[in-house]
């Protein structure tokens, strides 16, 4: 709404600037348009639009391209949860059961969890911007 | 002509061919708009694919409130302006001036230039326009789009069109006057 008022406040500016009113400017609107579409219409049918005679082929082989599936940062962040989520369960599991020949202290590894989250947080990232910069420059 | 509604339900419908024939009715109207404002072939080749994938992963939210045409004007329009905001480029695309190297004179029969030349002076001439009223003469005058369609287009209200389009009319007059093609 401000864009439209300042577009509008623009307009009457421009025409100020002109001397017109808005009647003198449709009038000189309508007055020439035949030449203009004469003018133009010249441009049209002669312009060389360096169109590729394949451009549709073109087009369609981007769009089949774009079809492929690939991971989204979001695929990757899921993966690195599940597999964080397996690894700590089997730890957790282990512990527990006993099975771990070497003895492992949970309370040791619940200490490193800064340096896990750290690690995985920027593994996300990575391959968020990763993607980013794939996706802008296909 | 293949009718819009047809063709549109076609591609929505996971149709190739359909899609295929769209590019094919609708790309002289993006390369003509492009034309005006992308100077390198490469680059327009580009923006012109680019428009067409937008128009592709879009058009299932077209709702015929207005002619494909003028929707796929929009969306030509958008790209442009992200492209030039991208490059810096809004105010200041010029193309080069070449308005000096040439004589059109209808009276000196050895310039009589074929309307192919006469056309590239002409669009030389438009190219140089201030951005604003190169695209609503190239709307308006180029694609034959209405005022309201050309408000769908840009978001303009009717009287920044109308005056765009005055001022532009002017300054390409006035630059066709320099080279002798009205007098």
């Amino acid at each position: 709404m401000k864009e439209k008022n300042i577009n509008k406040f623009q307009t009457y500016r421009e025409n100020a600037a002109n001397d017109l009113t808005w009647e003198e400017v449709d009038a000189e609107l309508q007055n020439d348009v035949a030449f203009y579409q004469q003018l133009f219409k010249g441009l049209k049918d002669h312009e060389d639009l360096n169109i590729p005679h394949d451009f549709s082929k073109k087009v369609m082989t981007r769009i089949k391209a774009s079809r492929v599936w690939r991971p989204s940062w979001f695929f990757y962040f899921a993966c690195i949860m599940i597999g964080f989520l397996i690894f700590g369960l089997g730890l957790v599991c282990s512990t527990a059961l006993n099975v771990v020949p070497i003895s492992i202290n949970l309370h040791d590894v619940l200490a490193y969890k800064g340096v896990f989250i750290f690690i995985v947080t920027g593994f996300v990232l990575i391959q968020f911007f990763d993607h980013k910069f794939i996706d802008a420059s296909s | 002509m293949i009718d819009e509604i047809q063709l549109v339900k076609a591609v929505l419908e996971g149709d190739d061919r359909a899609f295929e024939d769209l590019v094919r009715q609708y790309e002289k109207l993006v390369f003509h708009i492009l034309n005006r404002f992308i100077p390198n072939n490469e680059q327009k080749e580009d923006l012109a694919q680019e428009v067409f994938i937008k128009i592709y992963q879009r058009l299932k939210t077209f709702r015929f409130q207005s002619k494909l045409s003028t929707w796929i004007g929009k969306i030509t329009y958008l790209t442009i302006v992200d492209h030039l905001k991208k490059h810096n480029a809004f105010e200041m695309v010029n193309f080069e001036d070449t308005s000096e190297l040439h004589h059109y004179t209808f009276e000196n029969p050895e310039c009589v230039l074929v309307q192919k030349d006469l056309s590239r002076f002409i669009n030389e001439a438009i190219q140089n326009l201030p951005i604003n009223l190169r695209m609503v003469l190239t709307l308006y005058h180029l694609n034959e789009f209405s005022y309201k369609e050309i408000e769908t287009i840009t978001g303009w209200p009717e009287g920044t069109i109308k005056s765009h389009l005055f001022r532009g009319r002017r300054m390409l007059k006035e630059k066709l006057k320099n080279l002798s093609y009205l007098r």
